[in-house]
């Protein structure tokens, strides 16, 4: 089932993270000749042309190919010292190597009977690892080694990297925990600029607004319906995008702080875009925010403008939103109070109609001052 | 391969059972609504989409009749057009079965309001909603 895989692609676990094989085999990689085969150039070295050294194979002997890689390589005065040059240069490659190695082990282990290059394999890999951990920065590899997490014991990792196990599991745990403060500490920071914003001048004008709006037919909001000059504040009438708009961005004459001048209202965009002017008005989506991405338009902070997509829009109604499709021509509304939801009408509950509506962004506003706060998740 | 025979039997005869109960859930349930307090609920809403789709996959007359009985009722309180896109499964595929049972069930009132949910439902999908 396995044998059209490409070669040099790990399939033995499901992680995108794993990307220990280097590049995938591709028509690049193609040696020129049907029984010319280019062996992995992170095992087997870069060769003359920088890709990878070409063998020989044959469709009818699986190990075929490996033999020949293997044959080449043991053969070349330079070849190893190549390997290790390169891999002790580079630490990153060097942790991928040697979660190749653990990977090869592993793979011996079981099937040594079956391929009797397992022997020579095995040494060289090994050798090359312990070779190339000891002359490269160690410190610099240990940051990389919890990316390669594999299944592999302390007693294997200590043997493929010469007894470095005990401080990449260490390392990894104080990643971890480095990580997590930090996430801590974001979190209360979101939290106080999200307080803060709460009780911004401009906020607490729209929420007026849009509550005091929700009973009135905005420009020609009420045609084609039965009411003229009010409506029902519980009653939505199919405009929501324009009415949160329209108390962000009033008209002239209305004496209030607001987001906009009714100038730069951002005419047309329908709900389940309204990340698009959001965002260029600085509001930013804390669904996309690691710290925050647990909020849900039920225990999202008072004052976030909530957009949804909807989630059986037909096959015309589809937007593009930030490079995905989504459908529409959704919901936006502002949570004014714990339990009011406000657009074109009053709800007091999230406007997710039952499922048919899904929140695609809870957008707030980050004061500056709290902006140079937030501090980067480290990957090392 | 008997036995393969046998496990797909009993596979099947789970699934239809599975949507038997399922359809059985959903009839019960609507049954037990009488009243609608306030403007009905996102859990109300999602026991009638959930109706719906169900219809829209496995015909039921019983569960139909409840589902528009339950929809009068909310119609009554709530006259918010997206409540339009609820029925929206059972309509799509199931028009001629569905709006006969729909339109005996609503009040005369309630069938021009749901004819104006429709017309705005219609709307937004066309000229959308900023």
């Amino acid at each position: 089932m396995n044998q059209c895989e490409p070669p040099w692609r790990r399939s033995v676990r499901d992680n995108p993270r794993l990307l220990v094989f280097g590049d995938t085999y591709t028509r690049e990689y193609s040696c020129g000749g049907a029984n010319l085969f280019r062996c992995n150039p992170l095992i087997f070295g870069l060769g003359e042309d920088g890709k990878g050294i070409c063998a020989s194979t044959d469709d009818s002997d699986s190990n075929e190919s490996t033999n020949s890689c293997l044959s080449i390589f043991l053969n070349s005065e330079v070849a190893t010292r190549a390997v290790i040059d390169n891999l002790e240069k580079n630490p990153d490659q060097l942790a991928s190597y040697l979660a190749i190695v653990a990977e090869t082990l592993h793979f011996c282990q079981i099937n040594v009977l079956d391929f009797p290059y397992c022997d020579d394999l095995n040494a060289t890999l090994l050798n090359i690892s312990r070779l190339s951990v000891m002359c490269t920065d160690q410190q610099e590899l240990l940051s990389y080694l919890p990316d390669i997490v594999t299944p592999f014991n302390l007693d294997e990792l200590d043997s493929i990297t010469n007894g470095l196990g005990t401080a990449a599991i260490k390392y990894a745990e104080d990643l971890t925990k480095r990580q997590q403060e930090i996430r801590l500490k974001n979190r209360t920071v979101y939290q106080e600029a999200i307080s803060a914003y709460q009780q911004d001048s401009r906020l607490i004008s729209t929420i007026q607004r849009i509550r005091d709006n929700s009973d009135k037919c905005i420009m020609d909001s009420c045609d084609g319906t039965r009411h003229s000059r009010s409506k029902p504040q519980g009653t939505s009438l199919a405009w929501c995008a324009r009415y949160v708009k329209f108390a962000m961005y009033p008209p002239r004459g209305t004496d209030a702080d607001s987001y906009g001048s009714f100038e730069e209202y951002p005419w047309g965009s329908d709900g389940v875009e309204s990340g698009d002017w959001l965002k260029k008005d600085g509001f930013v989506n804390l669904m996309d925010i690691p710290e925050m991405s647990h909020l849900t338009p039920e225990t999202a902070p008072i004052g976030s403008i909530i957009v949804y997509e909807k989630t059986a829009a037909n096959r015309r109604n589809r937007y593009n939103v930030d490079g995905v499709n989504r459908g529409g021509p959704g919901q936006v509304e502002i949570k004014a109070s714990e339990n009011e939801y406000i657009s074109d009408f009053i709800n007091d509950e999230p406007t997710t109609v039952g499922g048919d509506r899904r929140a695609i962004g809870i957008y707030v506003q980050i004061p500056p001052e709290f902006e140079s706060q937030i501090q980067e998740i480290p990957e090392r | 391969m008997r036995t393969l025979l046998t496990l797909i039997f009993v596979l099947f005869l789970s699934f239809s059972s599975f949507g038997s109960n399922l359809k059985d859930t959903y009839i019960l349930k609507l049954k037990s609504i009488e009243k609608i307090e306030k403007n009905g609920d996102n859990k109300l809403f999602t026991l009638i989409k959930n109706s719906s789709k169900e219809l829209s996959q496995d015909w039921s007359p019983e569960l139909a009749k409840e589902l528009a009985r339950v929809f009068n009722i909310l119609v009554d309180v709530n006259q918010n057009y997206f409540l339009v896109e609820l029925l929206q499964p059972v309509i799509n595929k199931r028009k001629k079965l569905f709006m006969p049972i729909l339109n005996k069930a609503l009040s005369k009132k309630n069938l021009e309001e749901f004819k104006m949910m429709q017309k705005i439902l219609k709307r937004e999908e066309t000229t959308g909603n900023g």
